[in-house]
């Protein structure tokens, strides 16, 4: 069976991509990093995949963020670009005012729109080469002397897409009629849609929805519900998730989830194909998010699946060493030599969850998912035994995976 | 509801600071007692969510030796009701009217936690960052 696990990619966290090459099959790239940081963000993907081979990347052009509202008297650099790669309706209105369904009218406009957005995919790899860049990148990845591998094609590419409310909405028209566009392209790579939707309750039959994508050529897709958190969400939407996955599996389509954490590793029982996050964040987002930046440094506890802040993290762990330290990794360690929690560097904490993240894969693949829930209802008891605040604050959403999963 | 739960920690025998940045929240109200610097008290204050308040106070006692919830008056007898969850979780009750406040129980501290002294730069640093 496979699991492709995907890491987003960011300019600041780029030595965990090669220092953890092994915990990763490929890389989604934003476009926005794509073409505000070209030379970088090429220099570093080809060096990458020049001195691993089974790395694979694809670009997520996050045309959302163009039918969102969002403060645009001050639009950052590299969504200009983008709305620049994308040309009009996302160049001349997306950037003053929201991109409605109506600028897609026509059939010109929208293969328009297709075109450009797939042309940017397929022609990142073949960018100028800055030597100056490809040479530094070589040096950080260890392969200085060796001669690089040109770029290869993007493993899939992803058409402009927007957020839907229902599958009678008009943003939902759009984004089926841009699949057919996309697929019509007959371009050699795959096209790999996003489904990208308010929330599970916005598709009525994933087997009709899902069908319909495979009618129009697409075979694999990813999942995308809006600023889903898998630790806040009802035993409704994380059941609509599983029966999502299983339907599109049932209707032979790859299904993977753009954004995810534990229970998207909990999908791959269902046939859930793969799934991305970012390193030490990513595992949801709100496509009308339109800052930059990093996220604050917390610590990712493996036995809860969530991260939590340095405070919280000592809290619990001070209660319970034995269950929340337990394993041979950094956090065993500090409580080893009485070691403050907030003393390891973030790149430690970084580390430490590439480390977890690619234990939480193994054993729910190798273990399965009776073992993955016996996991979870022995953390229960132990926050059972701290306290009613601890099991409540912690415990619900494990709870609930077990009853979604069960 | 400041105002009145400072009265309880006069500036004489407190150092105060207000909203203290403690993780990815801030703690409402730290006293250190100026003679005795051991003596840390922390102060969450809701004027009816007690239970938010409760699981902050829990998390403040990894920073200060007592902590308490303080609650508008009108609805301190919910948090009253729950004392012995409170009481298990170390935390003190104040309750707090427009122009007093008052303990209504005292913070015991928490049982099992890491005593300051063992994260002095801890501790030090967010006192930096007030």
């Amino acid at each position: 069976m496979t699991f492709e696990h995907y890491l987003t990619y960011q300019h600041n966290v780029q030595k965990y991509f090669h220092h953890h090459a092994d915990k990763y099959t490929g890389i989604v790239i934003p476009m926005s990093i794509a073409v505000a940081f070209a030379g970088g963000t090429y220099g570093f993907i080809r060096a990458l995949c020049s001195r691993d081979s089974e790395k694979r990347y694809g670009i997520d052009p996050r045309t959302p963020l163009f039918q969102k509202s969002w403060d645009r008297s001050n639009v950052r650099p590299p969504h200009e670009k983008v709305a620049d790669e994308l040309g009009p309706p996302f160049s001349d209105e997306g950037l003053t005012n929201r991109v409605e369904p109506s600028h897609f009218d026509t059939e010109e406009e929208l293969t328009a729109a297709v075109i450009r957005c797939l042309n940017f995919q397929l022609q990142f790899r073949m960018r100028e080469e800055d030597e100056r860049k490809l040479k530094k990148y070589k040096k950080l990845l260890g392969i200085e002397g060796e001669e690089l591998h040109g770029l290869r094609e993007p493993q899939f590419l992803v058409p402009p897409y927007f957020q839907f409310d229902s599958t009678s909405d008009d943003w939902f028209d759009v984004n089926r009629r841009a699949v057919r566009i996309a697929c019509l392209q007959g371009h050699p790579v795959p096209i790999r849609p996003v489904l990208h939707f308010r929330d599970w309750g916005s598709v009525e039959s994933w087997s009709e929805t899902v069908g319909e994508m495979k009618a129009r050529g697409a075979n694999e897709l990813w999942l995308y519900p809006n600023n889903f958190h898998e630790h806040d969400a009802s035993l409704d939407a994380l059941q609509s998730y599983q029966t999502a996955v299983l339907e599109s599996g049932g209707a032979g389509v790859r299904v993977f989830s753009l954004f995810g954490g534990y229970y998207a590793i909990l999908m791959s029982a269902y046939g859930l194909s793969g799934f991305a996050n970012g390193v030490g964040y990513g595992e949801w987002r709100d496509s009308g998010y339109h800052r930059g930046g990093s996220a604050l440094l917390r610590i990712y506890i493996p036995q809860l699946h969530r991260y939590l802040d340095v405070p919280a993290a000592e809290n619990l762990v001070e209660q319970d060493p034995e269950h929340f330290a337990g394993g041979d990794d950094l956090i065993a360690t500090c409580v080893a030599e009485d070691r403050p929690l907030d003393d390891p560097s973030q790149e430690e904490w970084l580390d430490h969850f590439m480390a977890c993240r690619q234990a939480e894969i193994n054993f729910v693949l190798n273990e399965g998912i009776d073992a993955a829930r016996d996991q979870l209802q022995t953390t229960l008891a132990r926050l059972d035994e701290i306290g009613e605040l601890e099991r409540e604050q912690y415990g619900d959403s494990l709870e609930r995976w077990i009853e979604a999963t069960g | 509801m400041l105002a009145p739960v400072l009265d309880l920690f006069p500036e004489q025998e407190y150092e105060r600071f207000v909203q203290v940045p403690l993780g990815r929240k801030k703690l409402d109200l730290l006293c250190v007692n100026r003679t005795d610097d051991s003596e840390t008290v922390a102060v969450e204050l809701k004027v009816r969510d007690w239970r938010r308040a409760l699981w902050q106070a829990s998390i403040d006692l990894q920073l200060a030796q007592r902590a308490y919830i303080a609650v508008w008056h009108e609805y301190a007898h919910r948090a009253e009701k729950n004392a012995d969850l409170l009481k298990r979780y170390g935390v003190g009750l104040i309750s707090v009217a427009p122009d007093s406040a008052a303990i209504v129980f005292k913070s015991v501290g928490r049982p099992r936690r890491i005593p300051r002294e063992h994260k002095p730069e801890f501790y030090r640093s967010l006192l930096l960052q007030v």
